[in-house]
């Protein structure tokens, strides 16, 4: 077993609370008044046709839009008005629909970078501690990648760097994990991989919410579906109830 | 054939030593006090290409400003010395650190711009250094200042300085190298690659970028202030010349951005080249020559001429590394 100060936050999740978010971009309203609720230690699966605002919803969330409107709470603070790192300080990690790795770093270095500790003194530490690096190579033999350890992760596969940019997820004592279609351009038989460990995360106490189009995925996994449609709240649910909601399959699922 | 290959693990570490060894006999080996001013200059290059590269290489920032430190921290020095009376050490120690407060009113604005938007504040800000500094009579306005000559003897006058700016160089190389092993390092290699990125990994970008550039000011500000010293004069024109900045550049572009040795390379060859051309050649053809072997550099080793004998291994060795790039593909 690693040691206690490596083992991952197993509790500290909290409920994520969209109260009324808005966010226009000229004249498309991209994210129109939505609200909702990621329960504490859940899969929250977020779908929607192409342009409902998912991306943009996730990019609110994140920090890297300013919200035109309403609040986000994680627990009881109020988190729309933080930069993105200091979001990722209090347990909050997304990753980017098209991939984002750090192409001139290699696969394990990667893992090395995402961080909650921006103090001066930190700054100085050595980048690979063996605590860290231990850590990351636990993920990668997970995960297949470690005969790629050190290669520049920019001469990986699309595939292979989704993972990358998973584990990088996983790195620090993040509560809460945002993804976007992890499963877009993974193979099969490593779809199951990623999840089974979603839920095995989910059971290490972390919370989920996961923008998919891939149905089998989210009807799998996912706890409660939130479905956006032209970037309003359209229905939330169960997978069973938004599978039989006559809205949603009119909107969405072929209607 | 076998003591070379029990050596040849550790060849990058002996050099080190022995360059160092030199370094330090160097001043007792030479006759000719011209050789002595061509190693400070040396010195003095690779204490201000090292600095550059924290923010230009490691994290993409390019400045062309630098020279703004190093002319504050020469005007530092003259004016402590001359219209205060400070000792040379401590004037030369506040040098760097007027340059640390600077970088610091001046970079936590500027670093919110990005790409070529900083680079043009950052000339911006080294011209209007200039400008002010020039234009303060207390200071002889454009004419400059004459510095108090050193107190010993004119024998010596060189020696002391040498082991100053070679002291300086190594102070900015071995910073460099325990940067590059740090955090810091790390992160700023890895917003270099994608900012957004890296903020959205938990890196408090500002920061990183604000102390990255606080550190690469202060080493030009201390050699500013030496070099000030040492010339015994300085003078807007001179001291905040934009042509600092650009040898810095070139320099940089030359032995590898990015990189520890590239800097020592860039640093050196430049200004024992500069130094050859201008008595074989001429001056006026020195700068022509500058250009060609920049851009065969360019074209040929765009990382660098460190990267010389990386590239001729990678040359070597295609077909095998294809091979292994599609069984992975494969195996995904």
């Amino acid at each position: 077993m690693p040691e206690p100060a490596q083992k991952m936050k197993t509790e500290g999740s909290m409920a994520l609370q969209l109260d009324g978010i808005s966010k226009r971009f000229g004249g498309i309203q991209a994210v129109d008044e939505v609200s909702f609720e990621v329960e504490p230690n859940s899969i929250c699966g977020l779908i929607g046709p192409n342009g409902s605002g998912k991306t943009t919803l996730f990019n609110l969330v994140s920090g890297f839009y300013k919200l035109d409107q309403g609040r986000i709470y994680y627990g009881s603070e109020r988190i729309d008005y933080l930069r993105p790192h200091r979001r990722v300080g209090i347990g909050i990690i997304r990753t980017f629909q098209i991939t984002r790795v750090f192409p001139h770093l290699s696969v394990l270095d990667n893992l090395m970078i995402p961080t909650s500790d921006n103090r001066l003194l930190a700054l100085f530490r050595s980048a690979r501690a063996a605590r860290r690096r231990t850590r990351g190579e636990e993920l990668l033999s997970l995960l297949g990648l470690q005969r790629l350890r050190d290669e520049p992760a920019g001469n990986l596969s699309f595939g292979q760097q989704k993972l990358v940019e998973l584990a990088m997820s996983f790195m620090i004592e993040t509560s809460l994990i945002m993804l976007d279609e992890p499963s877009a351009g993974i193979n099969p038989t490593l779809i199951n991989h990623v999840k089974d460990w979603i839920r095995a995360e989910q059971e290490n106490g972390r919370t989920f919410l996961i923008i998919e189009h891939n149905m089998h995925v989210v009807m799998d996994v996912c706890d409660k579906i939130v479905v956006l449609h032209h970037g309003k709240k359209l229905a939330d649910g169960t997978p069973k109830q938004i599978q039989d909601d006559p809205v949603v399959l009119e909107a969405y699922l072929g209607g | 054939m076998k003591a070379l290959a029990a050596v040849r693990p550790h060849a990058g570490r002996i050099a080190i030593a022995l360059a160092c060894l030199l370094i330090v006999v160097f001043p007792l080996l030479v006759q000719e006090r011209y050789y002595l001013h061509i190693a400070i200059l040396v010195f003095i290059y690779i204490t201000l290409v090292q600095s550059w590269n924290l923010p230009g290489g490691f994290a993409g920032y390019i400045s062309f400003g630098h020279v703004l430190f190093f002319g504050m921290g020469g005007y530092t020095v003259g004016i402590l010395m001359n219209l205060f009376n400070v000792g040379p050490t401590w004037s030369i120690l506040a040098a760097g650190g007027v340059a640390i407060i600077l970088a610091l009113l001046f970079g936590s604005i500027s670093l919110r711009l990005r790409g070529v938007y900083f680079a043009i504040a950052t000339l911006a800000v080294a011209i209007i250094g200039k400008l002010v500094i020039g234009n303060v009579e207390a200071l002889g306005g454009a004419e400059g200042m004459l510095l108090p000559l050193p107190p010993w003897p004119i024998d010596f006058e060189k020696i002391p300085f040498y082991y100053a700016a070679a002291g300086t160089a190594a102070a900015a190389t071995l910073t460099m190298v325990l940067i590059r092993r740090s955090n810091l390092g790390f992160r700023l290699l890895a917003l270099k690659d994608d900012e957004d990125k890296a903020e959205a990994t938990g890196i408090n970008t500002t920061k990183h970028k604000v102390i990255a550039f606080i550190i690469s000011a202060f080493f030009p500000g201390i050699i500013g202030g030496l070099h000030a010293y040492y010339i015994g004069y300085i003078n807007p024109a001179a001291n905040f010349s934009i042509l600092y900045s650009a040898n810095v550049l070139v320099m940089a572009a030359f032995g590898g951005i990015g990189t520890i040795g590239g800097p020592i390379i860039g640093a050196t060859t430049f200004v024992v080249l500069s130094e050859i051309l201008s008595y074989s050649v001429g001056s006026q053809f020195r700068l022509g020559i500058y250009g060609l072997i920049l851009v065969l550099v360019t074209i040929f080793l765009p990382r660098g001429v460190i990267s010389l004998r990386e590239t001729l291994r990678g040359r070597r060795r295609p077909l095998r590394e294809q091979l292994e790039a599609t069984t992975l593909e494969g195996g995904d």
